[in-house]
C-alpha cells in the first residue's frame, strides 16, 4: 500500500520518557521526611515539650504494636475489620453497579429516582449507623451493613455517570449496526463506565473504612475501631495511637489495591492520558 | 473479499438510463458507469423540528432524489443545509418528518446493519484493539467470527494498517484511526456506504491519500456511496453525481453529474471539465465566490 504515510517508528520513541527503571528521588525524600518527623516527635516527647496524654512517644507506640502483634491481638482485630469491610464493600459494589445499570436503562426510571438519590446522597450516611445497630444489633451483620450503605452511593453515582455515554457517534455507530440494548450495554456502555466504576470504588473503599470504624465505635466486639475505643477507655494513649497507625496502614493498603486494579482494568484511559501529556 | 480490476471492469458501463440534470442536458451514460437499479429512493423526505414556542423549524424541505446501485453520490452544501440530516435519515439514524426513503431493491426502509457508516470522527472504541474495533460489526450482527477475522485482516491490509492489529486507537494518528473506521464500515461487506464528512478533520495530505483509497475501493468493490462533504473539489474528484444543497431552508438545488473518467488522480484536477463542475457548484452555492476561488 502506497498510502502509509505515518511513520510508526515515531510512536515507541515517545515511551522513553516513561521508562519504569529510572531512579526517582521523590520516594526517598518522602521516607526521609517521615523518619525525620518521627525522630523529632520522639525527641520532643522525651524532652517533655509535649504531654504524654496528647502524644505518646513514637517508640512506645511502636512497642505497643510489636507487643500487640506478638500476642495476635492486632491480627485478630485487623482481620475482623478487613473481613467486614471486604464483605460490605463487595455487596455494595455489586448492588451499586446493578442499580446504576437499571436506573440508566431508561430515562423514566432515572428521572423518577434521581430525587431519591440526591436526597440520600446529601444525608451523611454514618448518621444512619445508630439506627442500623438498633435494627440489626451489635455484631458483624450491622457492621457489614453500615459499610455497605456508606460506600454504596459513591460507587453508584460514579457508575451512573459512566453508563451515560455522551459520545453521540459511538451511539450512532451501534445504532447503524442495529445493536440491541443488551449489546449496547455490554459492548459500549459498560466498558465506557469501567474507569468511572473504579474511580467510584476507590472513593468507596475509603468510605468503607470510615463506615467500619464508625460501626465498631457504636457497638462491636472486635475490630480496630473497637480496639481503639477500648484503649481509650483504659487511658492507654499509645494503644489509641497504635490503632490509628494500623488504620492508616489499612487505608493505604486498600488504596494501593484499588489503584492497582484500576490501572489494570482501565488501561486504555492511561494510554490516552500518556499520549496527551 | 471481492477485489481486483476484473470486477471493477464488469461494474463499469452497465448503465444506459438517461438522466436529466439541472443544467438541462441529458446524457445516456456517465463515464464511470453504474447499474440501473436504484439503491436508494428518496421521496419527499423532510425534517422539521419543534420549537418550544413559535412555529416549527424546517431543517429540510421535502426532497426527492435517487441513488443508483454502484453510484458515488456526494451531498455538498454550506453548514446548516441539512446534508448530514439527509444522510442520517437515509441510514435510519434519524427519523423522517415526512415522505419516505426506501432501499431500491427491497422497497423497504434501509435496515440497520445492512450498510456501513463512516462518521466525521473515527468513533473507535478506545478499550478495544484496532483489530477488535474492525471486528465489532461481526460481533454485533452475529456473523461467523472466523470468517470475519480473516476479512478484518484483509481490510486492515487494504487500508495499510496490516501491522497495527494489536495497537490501541490512542496509539494511532487521526488519519490512521479514520482508516480503521473505514475498514470497520466495510467488515460486513455492505452494498451501501454512508459517509458523513469522513475526511473533514484530516490534514490535506492524509485526506488526499484517503480520497484515492476510497476511489479505489468504490471502483473495485462497486459499493454505492452516499458521501457528505463541504469540500467541492473532494466531491468533484470522487463523485459520479453531486447533489448541491442550500440552507434556509435546507433543500437540493442541483443535481450535477461528473463525467470525468476514472480512476481520477491528481491530474484530473487539471482537467477543464473538473473546473467546469467546481465552478458550477460555486456559482450555485454563492455567487460572490465565483472568480475568486476558481481561476
Amino acid at each position: 500500500m502506497t498510502t502509509v504515510s505515518v511513520d510508526e517508528k515515531s510512536l515507541p520513541a515517545a515511551d522513553k520518557n516513561h521508562s519504569g527503571l529510572a531512579f526517582r528521588i521523590e520516594p526517598v525524600v518522602s521516607v526521609a521526611l517521615a523518619a525525620a518527623l518521627v525522630g523529632f516527635l520522639e525527641y520532643a516527647t522525651r524532652a517533655g515539650w509535649i504531654s504524654d496524654i496528647v502524644l505518646p512517644r513514637p517508640s512506645r507506640v511502636a512497642w505497643v504494636l510489636v507487643d500487640g502483634f506478638s500476642t495476635g491481638f492486632f491480627q485478630q482485630h485487623i482481620i475482623s475489620t478487613l473481613s467486614s469491610l471486604a464483605l460490605g464493600f463487595v455487596c455494595a459494589f455489586l448492588a451499586a453497579v446493578v442499580v446504576a445499570s437499571v436506573l440508566t436503562s431508561s430515562q423514566f426510571l432515572e428521572r423518577v429516582f434521581l430525587p431519591f438519590i440526591v436526597a440520600f446522597q446529601s444525608l451523611p450516611k454514618v448518621a444512619i449507623a445508630p439506627l442500623i445497630v438498633l435494627w440489626l444489633g451489635f455484631g458483624d451483620l450491622s457492621k457489614v451493613t453500615i459499610v455497605a450503605i456508606v460506600c454504596f452511593f459513591p460507587i453508584m453515582v460514579n457508575t451512573m455517570q459512566g453508563l451515560r455515554v455522551r459520545d453521540r457517534d459511538h451511539y450512532d455507530l451501534f445504532r447503524s449496526l442495529g445493536a440491541k440494548p443488551h449489546q449496547m450495554f455490554f459492548r459500549m456502555r459498560l466498558p465506557h463506565a469501567v474507569p468511572f466504576i473504579s474511580a467510584g470504588a476507590q472513593i468507596g473503599v475509603i468510605f468503607a473504612l470510615i463506615g467500619a470504624v464508625v460501626a465498631e465505635f457504636l457497638g462491636a466486639n472486635s475490630g480496630l475501631g473497637f480496639a481503639l475505643i477500648q484503649a481509650k477507655a483504659q487511658f492507654d494513649v499509645p494503644g489509641v495511637y497504635a490503632c490509628l497507625v494500623l488504620l492508616m496502614a489499612v487505608g493505604l493498603l486498600l488504596h494501593f489495591i484499588t489503584s492497582l486494579v484500576e490501572r489494570r482494568i482501565s488501561f486504555w484511559l492511561h494510554d490516552q492520558s500518556r499520549i496527551q501529556i | 473479499m471481492r477485489d481486483g480490476p476484473g470486477l471493477s471492469e464488469s461494474i463499469m458501463n452497465t448503465s444506459n438510463a438517461p438522466v436529466t440534470t439541472i443544467d438541462g442536458g441529458t446524457h445516456a451514460q456517465f463515464a464511470t458507469g453504474m447499474r440501473c437499479a436504484s439503491a436508494l429512493t428518496i421521496q419527499g423526505a423532510c425534517k422539521t423540528y419543534k420549537r418550544p414556542n413559535g412555529p416549527q423549524f424546517l431543517a429540510l424541505t421535502p426532497v426527492d432524489a435517487e441513488v443508483r446501485e454502484g453510484e458515488f453520490v456526494s451531498l455538498v452544501g454550506p453548514s446548516g443545509c441539512g446534508k448530514t440530516t439527509l444522510l442520517k435519515m437515509c441510514s435510519g439514524l434519524m427519523s423522517l418528518s415526512g415522505g419516505k426513503i426506501v432501499h431500491g431493491r427491497t422497497g423497504q426502509k434501509v435496515q440497520p446493519g445492512s450498510y456501513g457508516f463512516v462518521f466525521q470522527v473515527p468513533a473507535l472504541l478506545p478499550w478495544l484493539t484496532v483489530f477488535n474495533n474492525v471486528l465489532l460489526p461481526a460481533r454485533i450482527l452475529g456473523l461467523p467470527i472466523k470468517e470475519a477475522k480473516d476479512r478484518a485482516a484483509l481490510l486492515l491490509d487494504m487500508v495499510g494498517l496490516g501491522n497495527a492489529h494489536q495497537k490501541r486507537p490512542s496509539e494511532l494518528s487521526g488519519g490512521m484511526q479514520q482508516r480503521v473506521s473505514l475498514a470497520r464500515a466495510l467488515l460486513h461487506d455492505p452494498d451501501l456506504l454512508f459517509m458523513d464528512e469522513p475526511f473533514g478533520a484530516l490534514d490535506a495530505m492524509t485526506r488526499a491519500d484517503l480520497n484515492m483509497e476510497l476511489q479505489r475501493l468504490h471502483m473495485s468493490q462497486g459499493k454505492t456511496v452516499l458521501f457528505v462533504t463541504h469540500d467541492i473539489e473532494e466531491a468533484t474528484l470522487l463523485s459520479d453525481r453531486i447533489l448541491v444543497m442550500s440552507a434556509n431552508p435546507g433543500r437540493i438545488v442541483a443535481d450535477i453529474p461528473v463525467k470525468l473518467p476514472r480512476p481520477r488522480g491528481l491530474a484530473a484536477k487539471k482537467d477543464p471539465q473538473f473546473y467546469a463542475v467546481v465552478e458550477r457548484i460555486h456559482q450555485l452555492l454563492d455567487k460572490r465566490t465565483v472568480g475568486r476561488l476558481v481561476p
